[in-house]
């Protein structure tokens, strides 16, 4: 009984950690690197499908760690300061950081 | 000990700024005290300056140095950067001096005078009988340890501060240390003289 108990616990921490696993967006093709394009949309609501062909937006090139600094970025304001406070980083270590995505954004817009 | 290797990816500005400008207090205070003094921007010397003087050497080093790295960021760097950053973090790479004023005591000032004078008597062809003190030996492995400390957070201080990396900051921050090298060593050697 005792084991059964166990191994329902450890199947239910199983499917939870599964569940909170996220996915993130791939932007390059596994296979030649080069820049992937969304070809589906799906609405999970109401079942509604478009395809084409769309370009992914500019910041969504971006590497995951990239895009949650931008999002804190906003988040914080725009405040570099705050940003630094609340990453436990200096000001410039954080500027550098945002100097590195502005090079990278510059790059893909090119 | 993250922090401790690379202090200046966690701390900048006012923080290192004022924690340098305590360094600094405490090395003139050690150097006073020990009867050594500054010169350039990582020579020590054996003097009795005043304290205001030795505080003049050792601001003059320090200004010099970061205002020529400071000149230079601006001037390549493609990010804003602060001179109280560059000041700040070239104040606290300054603690690696204050561990060599507190190691004197080993190979104090006044061992220094006698074994130079000791090694100036020394007839050329009975040079190789000269044997150096243990003091002597453990001293300089410390400074040289030291040392490196010191231009790994000077170097480090700069590149975060200025956003610079690579062969070119590497070879921008030498030249402006031999630079201040020159200028610091000019100031502090006039200063040893004529502020009172």
């Amino acid at each position: 009984m005792i084991l059964l108990k166990i191994t329902l616990f450890l199947f239910r921490k199983q499917i939870k950690k599964s569940m909170e696993t996220k996915k993130n967006l791939p932007n390059a093709c596994p296979s030649c690197s080069a820049q992937l394009h969304v070809a589906a949309l799906h609405c999970p609501t109401c079942e509604t499908r478009i395809e084409g062909d769309y370009r992914l937006p500019t910041l969504l090139l971006l590497p995951t760690d990239d895009q949650r600094f931008v999002l804190d970025f906003i988040l914080c304001s725009g405040s570099l300061k705050e940003m630094a406070s609340r990453m436990g980083l200096s000001y410039p270590t954080v500027r550098n950081r945002l100097d590195d995505i502005i090079n990278r954004l510059k790059s893909y817009e090119q | 000990m993250k922090k401790l290797l690379d202090p200046f990816t966690y701390f900048s500005g006012g923080t290192t700024l004022s924690v340098g400008l305590l360094v600094m207090a405490g090395m003139v205070a050690i150097a006073s005290a020990t009867g050594q003094t500054f010169r350039g921007v990582i020579s020590l010397g054996i003097g009795d300056l005043s304290y205001l003087r030795l505080a003049g050497q050792l601001l003059a080093r320090w200004s010099i140095f970061s205002g020529l790295l400071y000149g230079a960021g601006r001037w390549f760097s493609k990010s804003r950067i602060r001179i109280v950053d560059i000041a700040g973090n070239q104040a606290l790479a300054k603690l690696p001096w204050l561990v060599l004023l507190l190691c004197s005591p080993i190979y104090p000032p006044e061992q220094i005078t006698s074994d130079v004078e000791r090694l100036q008597n020394t007839n050329l062809l009975e040079l190789s009988s000269f044997v150096p003190s243990t003091a002597l030996f453990v001293y300089t492995t410390i400074a040289l340890i030291l040392l490196v400390w010191f231009f790994a957070w000077s170097w480090r201080g700069f590149s975060i501060a200025a956003n610079l990396r690579g062969g070119r900051a590497v070879g921008l921050y030498i030249g402006c240390y031999l630079l201040a090298e020159v200028l610091a060593g000019w100031c502090t050697h006039a200063l040893a003289g004529s502020i009172g």
